[in-house]
């Protein structure tokens, strides 16, 4: 443009445009609105970042896949030269490799209470049943024509709500979906409050959710807290063979918490450890967001499914507890079946708000998150089945 | 070309898979738990400090 000198204005595009738009928002959601505000933010400058044309963080090849990290003695002179970006290296070391999901896992293990599945192991079911989602979006999505298995189990799996399976799951089987994959997933994570309860309350009566439960679950000793993250991590390793890695490190971290010895490691997964790993996997997410990959009829089918996923894993949580109430005496809250989607905490918290309107003596919260702690366990379990089936 | 069978090993296998899992991995919890406050010995009182 002047002469030697070269501006970027010459080689936007309307698609760079749509995604500056679309980055915008994000962004916006997340400061104003504070939907999901750590990875929304990183996720919508990724987006910038990576639609800015000639900025070079992350390349691509011409059939749109990141372009490929050498080995470590070549990646200083491929940046230098311009082949690769920063961010093809993040994506490169810390997604393609899996290590990323796995060690935010590692981190949300260290940040989560079991002690409402423990003090209730029937959690587990409708943990299982609200999983029927994921397999209900991956027929639609296979047989609509528009997706390959691997991408259809991808796209499938958003319905377990459980970002780090998610992203695990999607970066082995379909890399190329990852970063519409990943922001769904978790934009629709931060939509539950909205999104679930019209289900709810299509799917049950008022009379069912005013159904009272005792707000206290029984004691859960320190014993259990310690015998469950092991014994879970061994019952899954040798039902679900793939799932290991996932289970391990959820599984892991949660024991560093309950321990009572290793408070500090406890802390220091949950904190500055969990924030920089989530900030560098949002960032990457966003930067696999070019217009070229991200504005196809693929994206929009993948904002679509999403839904349908949701719906039918409340669905599948809330019929089983339905069903569950024909052989109990004291009968429970149908209701805490739809936490079973996981999103945690949100769902949990979408089932105390609705008890509370239907029934003010209500306290449905801790009976809601053990469904919700077991949903973490069963997508994990589900990705393992999935990666087995299609790997 | 759809494979039908595919589905059906994907979808009804994995979800049964899936549902069965999550059944063992519940009635392994249950048990544990059982056995576990059953054993749990009862806190001792402790002897007072002979003065």
């Amino acid at each position: 443009m002047f002469g030697l000198y070269e501006t970027a204005f010459g080689a936007l595009t309307w698609g760079n445009i749509v995604m500056f738009l679309i980055a915008g928002l994000l962004i916006y959601l997340g400061i104003v609105k504070k939907m999901e505000p750590i990875l929304l933010v990183p996720i919508g400058f990724g987006i910038l970042m990576v639609n800015l044309p000639l900025g070079g963080m992350m390349i691509y090849s011409p059939e749109g896949f990141p372009a490929e990290v050498g080995s470590l003695s070549e990646l200083i002179h491929a940046i230098g030269n311009g082949e690769i970006g920063l961010l093809n290296v993040l994506y490169t070391y810390g997604i393609e490799s899996e290590v990323i999901p796995l060690l935010i896992f590692l981190g949300v293990g260290a940040m989560t209470d079991f002690r409402p599945t423990i003090a209730r192991p029937v959690s587990f079911l409708f943990g299982a049943t609200a999983q029927l989602g994921v397999f209900v979006v991956f027929i639609i999505a296979y047989t609509s024509g528009l997706f390959s298995v691997n991408e259809a189990a991808c796209v499938g799996i958003i319905g377990g709500s459980d970002g780090p399976p998610t992203v695990y799951l999607t970066a082995a089987l379909a890399p190329k979906l990852l970063g519409p994959i990943t922001l769904v997933a978790y934009s629709y994570m931060a939509l539950v409050p909205i999104l679930q309860p019209p289900i709810i309350k299509l799917l049950t009566t008022k009379k069912e959710r005013a159904i009272f439960m005792k707000p206290q679950l029984r004691q859960v000793s320190k014993l259990e807290e310690v015998i469950f993250p092991i014994m879970i991590f061994v019952v899954a390793a040798l039902l679900v063979p793939k799932s290991v890695p996932l289970i391990g490190m959820f599984m892991f971290g949660n024991l560093l918490r309950v321990t009572g010895v290793t408070d500090r490691l406890a802390q220091a997964a949950g904190g500055v450890f969990i924030d920089v790993l989530t900030f560098l996997l949002g960032l990457t997410v966003g930067a696999l967001m070019p217009a070229s990959v991200f504005l196809t009829g693929q994206t929009l089918a993948i904002v679509g499914l999403a839904v349908v996923a949701f719906a039918f894993g409340t669905a599948g949580g809330i019929w089983t507890a339905q069903l569950v109430n024909l052989f109990l005496k004291e009968k429970i809250n149908p209701m805490i079946g739809a936490a079973g989607v996981s999103a945690i905490p949100m769902s949990a918290r979408v089932v105390q708000r609705m008890g509370q309107k239907a029934n003010p003596k209500n306290f449905l919260l801790m009976h809601a998150m053990g469904p919700n702690m077991a949903g973490a366990i069963a997508t994990s379990v589900v990705a393992g089945i999935l990666l087995g089936m299609l790997l | 070309m759809i494979d039908w069978s595919l589905v059906a090993e994907i979808a009804g296998g994995g979800f049964g898979v899936t549902i069965l899992a999550l059944v063992i991995l519940c009635v392994v919890a249950w048990i544990v738990g059982i056995i576990v406050q059953k054993t749990r010995a009862k806190p001792v009182e402790t002897p007072e400090k002979e003065k």
